[in-house]
């Protein structure tokens, strides 16, 4: 095993390697592990630090700015801005997500192939289902235990029973989950089964080295093809990693198109097509205390409307973001503030057919991205949904956080007219993403897609993408654990491209 | 007190049941560690939002910047500046803020953890 801190690294380093691979999130990890339990010499880099469970603070602030990029604060701009949150640390986003596991659903592996008949050759849904059963496994996937939930997980089994919608304790990546309700912060005590403490630690166990605190600024090229990175240390120091067979990247569906467009590597696709997962949230008061900062963060989910795009989800914020979102300041806020235990907030996540566009301006990210009016009309539906589940789950009222509408109601007429001739504007709702896809689409087509169905760039030998950038569309379904599974064939299609050389 | 503390403390006044205001907590320690955490674009609208919230509104309503009025008049300032379009976005950055700053405080974290 082999680490070193990008922080402490102040004079040029050179290093050599089979692969480079850029990120450490799920797909950095993914294909690492595979390619160097395969035996070849792999080199991660990632721009953020390792952060043991110990050292997770409770406070937001403190957690969000050792973890998160930009504080979470990362916003899209179009219709209304937007916050997208992306972790910034080894293991990306997967120490501090929900630690929710979905497969990648059959239909929408379906849609993919019905639209690129090739993507069905290079990723077999055969191959898929095996790559997920490993991955879930290693992380321990299992349904969050009844014991733990906590009162806000068991409302929302409660409202989506009265209502007969299908609903399901949420599979997640934990063992001996204490209910600790501080997923979003990294669990203190270790017990989730994060990319960093399972795949990324098989692969330095096969002795892959991590590069941390390091930025990738380039892609290197030589003869025509890939052939490693530039990269900047915190400590200050220039690095280049020269890879023999595969610089793959792994940085995100943000991240990536924009080293590819700096880098020189652009083509008609490249940073097109981001797709995500608006989500809103609904906050209602119960007469006894939810406490929603204890029990499994996000333990409990509702499934049947997913055929609409539509999938709800117990929220498990800390005091500090569920404060924030409170449509309130001043006294009304802390009044709020004081009666935080009696709240309890649940969300709903959009399969939304918006598309955006990530480019790289005067050295800055920028993000654009619009809703549509049919986006608009589904947040809508859900919110109403979200109203009538919370309501049924017997709480005096609810605060759908839309300008335009009530700020409380307990009138079911009322979230029936939210729905029905509730604000059309983007601006009157206040989402939040977290799933982001499709920038680096993988297809068979080069004006339409930025790599092959085995996940060669179409114009650069030698490299690869194996992130969520690759997928051709978003999935409506919490994506980590199959951009886990999709990056594992990314690494057996590097594998097989650099066997005959081996 | 500037204009910018005058605008994060009268967002969060005090509670009550055993919870402080957020002007009886020391943020000498939040604020430089809140300036290297956070990208531009929120910092640029907190100091967007001071102006406007912290300064010409309550000119205009009041006559007085924000820090110059007493507890009453501050909310005040607050509750319309929350009705009109630009200072209600821009609220939405000076919540954020006040409410990191609020709960990064241990006594507050434990009083949380009691209830």
């Amino acid at each position: 095993m082999s680490a070193l801190d990008g922080r402490s690294i102040r004079t040029p380093l050179s290093l050599d390697c089979d692969v480079v691979v850029v990120g450490s999130g799920p797909a950095g990890s993914a294909v690492a592990r595979r390619l160097a339990t395969a035996g070849a010499a792999v080199v991660v880099v990632e721009a953020g630090h390792r952060v043991a469970p110990t050292q997770f603070a409770r406070p937001a602030f403190s957690a969000m700015a050792a973890t998160y990029r930009d504080l979470g604060s990362s916003v899209v701009v179009g219709s209304a801005p937007i916050p997208y949150v992306q972790g910034r640390m080894v293991g990306g986003t997967s120490p501090i997500n929900g630690a929710i596991c979905w497969r990648l659903p059959r239909d929408v592996w379906e849609e993919w192939v019905a639209a690129d008949p090739a993507l069905g050759d290079a990723i077999p849904w055969e191959r898929v289902e095996k790559e997920t059963d490993e991955v879930e496994a290693r992380l321990d996937v299992r349904p969050t235990d009844p014991a733990i939930a906590g009162p806000n997980n068991e409302l929302m089994a409660r409202g989506a029973e009265a209502l007969g919608l299908d609903h399901r304790p949420i599979r997640r990546n934990v063992v001996g989950c204490e209910g600790l309700g501080r997923c979003m912060q990294g669990c203190p005590a270790g017990h989730k089964r994060s990319v960093d403490r399972t795949l990324l630690q098989d692969a330095e166990a096969a002795g892959a080295r991590l590069l941390t605190g390091t930025t990738v600024r380039a892609i290197e090229q030589a003869g025509g093809r890939a052939v490693g990175i530039r990269a900047r240390t915190d400590g200050g120091a220039e690095v280049r990693i020269q890879a023999r067979h595969a610089v793959v990247l792994a940085a995100s569906a943000v991240q990536t198109p924009v080293l590819l467009l700096q880098s020189g590597i652009g083509s008609p696709a490249t940073g097109e097509g981001f797709a995500a997962h608006p989500g809103l949230s609904l906050s209602g008061r119960f007469a006894e205390p939810v406490r929603m900062w204890t029990g499994a963060t996000q333990g409990h989910e509702v499934t049947g409307l997913r055929h609409e795009g539509l999938k709800f989800e117990a929220l498990g914020y800390g005091h500090a973001i569920m404060a924030a979102r409170i449509p309130a300041v001043g006294r009304p806020l802390a009044a709020a503030i004081a009666d935080l235990a009696h709240e309890a907030t649940w969300g709903v996540a959009l399969r939304a057919r918006a598309r955006g566009r990530v480019r790289s301006l005067l050295g800055r990210t920028v993000v654009t991205y619009s809703l549509t009016p049919w986006d608009i009309q589904q947040l809508r539906r859900g919110l109403r949904v979200l109203g009538e589940m919370m309501l049924a789950a017997g709480a005096e009222h609810v605060s759908p956080g839309v300008r335009g509408a009530p700020a409380h109601t307990s009138s079911l007429q009322d979230l029936v007219a939210l729905e029905r001739d509730g604000p059309r504007r983007a601006s009157a709702f206040r989402p939040v993403m977290t799933h982001l896809f499709g920038t680096c689409r993988m297809g068979s087509d080069p004006l339409r897609s930025v790599v092959r169905p085995d996940f060669r760039h179409h114009g650069l030998p030698g490299l690869y993408v194996a992130d969520s950038s690759v997928f051709p569309s978003n999935t409506g379904v919490n994506p980590q654990v199959s951009i886990m599974a999709l990056a594992s064939l990314c690494a057996r299609s590097v594998l097989a491209a650099a066997s005959p050389a081996a | 007190m500037n204009a910018r503390d005058a605008l994060i403390t009268a967002m969060i006044p005090a509670p009550g049941d055993g919870l402080p205001a957020l002007g009886d907590l020391d943020l000498r320690g939040f604020w430089p560690r809140f300036q290297a955490a956070a990208p531009w674009h929120l910092r640029a609208g907190l100091a967007l939002c001071t102006v406007v919230v912290g300064t010409v509104l309550p000119l205009l309503l009041r006559g007085r910047r924000l820090a110059t009025l007493d507890a009453d008049g501050r909310d005040a300032v607050l509750q319309r500046a929350d009705r009109l379009p630009l200072c209600r976005d821009l609220l939405e950055v000076a919540r954020l803020v006040a409410c990191l700053a609020y709960f990064d405080d241990d006594g507050v974290q434990a009083a949380m953890a009691r209830r």
